[in-house]
């Protein structure tokens, strides 16, 4: 089969993962591969992680009201339309979501599994408000720092007893 | 002070802790969409909302500087390398960069030394909070914050550890672990890599899922499975002294030789002994100094870990006075800069 990806070469690698319990795989070309930095070291922008296509928007016209739509609707913001939200792979401003969501959301849904978002809302809980990861995260690192010494100076009984603290703490 | 320069917890093993965070204003045009008046207003706005900042114009940056800050881990290559209008705001006290008009238009960076996520986060999260003051961040309640690029939707964060596993790599277990860490939402990365081996043995482990699970457990996540690969590394170096106490001192003595002695050294040599030589530091710690591996106690990771960065070609340049240096200048300049910071 040809690679998913690139569409042109041969596919000779066979990639899987899994994200929040949903597993996909992908077969792709020695090059592109090579390129996603699968199955070598290639350093590579973590923002890239998990942007395994850069048109990963291809499955968009597998909604039907997508078709219709794909060239005639634009964003009301940037003037994008799906077909070009497609072919870039990325939005041109986040009115996009908003106007497309309808015909993007099963391919959001493909990325990230069908789950909705949980997380901090701006500036309302920004840690100088009191914050979400803040300080019971730093009293973690503050622990693990010291189960790290005990565990250098073989100090077998401390570091159990931290471990203990840190499982607490995390439960 | 750059991160490297710096002390921080757990060194042995981490290098440093970074936290990303991607941000939006709320109706503007991304990526080639975005006008240089409309990049020209976040530039300029951000200079409002980030008031404790110095503000680089990477657009007037010659190229050697803007490679020196890729080089230091302080901004993206594409960032470093792009021709748009941009700018990066830092706060080098709080170990924060702010990248305006990268992929999206605010790119909150904070890079802390050794194992400290959540200071790390704390700090990514204060410049977001100022940026909020001035701007209307892009923000949906179903897909959170709102990115050019649709995998970073949700939190938009990456946090990530940037690790040193010599001894998991001599034992080949990078490959499985990448794999188990992969099926449980985590990405680990070779550094400074060149094809399947990362010559320095430093990874980059992050997260790759950012929506359906909050900053916080993102973060606790990372550093439970972390904490399991920091254990397993030190188990590693401790096994492979224990086996051959002999042969890890004959390597590491010659390292040392070899970074403190050399006339002419290329990066990649530099960096082979680089790695043998932070490994017998790390040996001889855990073995409480009783091990003899040829290194004086005195070498610090911070003097290590800047000798690195130093090494770069960009920094390396720089550091030189910042006129074109021939690669062969280059590996001689490293030599001397290696004798002069490492020389017993
Ligand atoms: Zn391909
Ligand atoms: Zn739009």
């Amino acid at each position: 089969m040809l690679c998913e990806r690139c569409g042109k070469n041969e596919a000779t690698v066979r990639y899987s993962e899994i994200i929040n319990g949903k597993k996909r795989s992908y077969s792709l070309c020695a090059d592109c591969a090579g390129e996603l930095g699968i199955g070598t070291a290639v350093p590579t922008d973590i923002f890239g992680a998990g942007s395994l296509f850069s048109g990963f928007f291809g499955d968009i016209f597998d909604h039907p009201k997508a078709v219709a739509a794909s060239n005639v609707v634009r964003c009301p913001v940037c003037g994008a339309t799906l077909s070009d939200i497609a072919a870039e792979g990325k939005v041109g401003c986040s009115e996009c979501y908003r106007t497309f969501r309808a015909e993007l959301s099963p391919t959001i849904r493909r990325i990230h599994g069908g789950v909705t978002y949980k997380g901090s809302q701006p500036a309302k809980d920004a840690p100088e408000a009191g914050g979400t990861a803040g300080k019971p995260v730093s009293e973690l690192d503050a622990l693990r720092a010291e189960l790290y010494e005990a565990i250098k100076k073989e100090d077998f009984e401390r570091a159990a007893e931290l471990r203990d603290r840190i499982k607490a703490l995390e439960a | 002070m750059s991160w490297y320069g710096k002390e921080g917890s757990m060194t042995g093993v981490v290098l440093s802790s970074r936290v990303r965070l991607a941000r939006n204003v709320e109706g503007v045009p991304m990526g080639k969409r975005l006008s240089a008046d409309g990049a020209e207003k976040l530039i300029e706005g951000a200079g409002k909302a980030l008031s404790d900042c110095d503000r680089v114009d990477f657009r007037r940056l010659d190229p050697v500087t803007a490679a020196a800050y890729a080089e230091e881990h302080l901004v993206s290559a594409e960032f470093a390398s792009s021709d748009s209008p941009r700018a990066l705001y830092k706060n080098e006290g709080e170990d924060t960069y702010i990248m305006v008009c990268e992929e999206d238009h605010f790119r909150i960076q904070s890079i802390t030394r050794g194992y400290s996520l959540a200071e790390a986060y704390s700090h990514a999260a204060a410049a977001e909070a100022k940026l909020a003051g001035v701007f209307r961040l892009a923000f949906d309640p179903e897909l959170g914050y709102l990115t050019h690029c649709p995998t970073n939707l949700g939190t938009a964060m990456r946090a990530s550890l940037m690790m040193f596993l010599p001894a998991l790599t001599r034992q080949g277990a990078i490959a499985p672990l990448a794999r188990q860490l992969s099926k449980v939402g985590l990405t680990v990365r070779g550094m400074y890599g060149e094809g399947s081996d990362a010559a320095a043995c430093l990874y980059q482990i992050s997260n790759q899922v950012t929506l359906g699970i909050t900053e916080e457990e993102t973060i606790k996540k990372l550093t439970r499975l972390s904490d399991t690969v920091i254990n397993e590394e030190l188990k590693a170096r401790r096994e492979l002294f224990e086996k051959a106490p002999e042969d890890v001192a004959d390597v590491c003595s010659r390292a040392f030789g070899t970074l403190t002695h050399s006339r002419v050294i290329s990066c990649r040599e530099f960096m082979e002994n680089w790695v043998s030589v932070r490994l017998g530091v790390s040996i001889a710690e855990l073995s409480g100094k009783n091990a003899d591996l040829g290194i004086p106690e005195t070498l610090t990771y911070k003097t290590l870990d800047t000798s690195l960065i130093e090494s770069q070609p960009a920094v390396l340049t720089l550091l030189s006075g910042g006129g074109e240096l021939s690669p062969r200048e280059r590996d001689v300049l490293r030599s001397s800069r290696l004798r002069e910071m490492l020389g017993a």
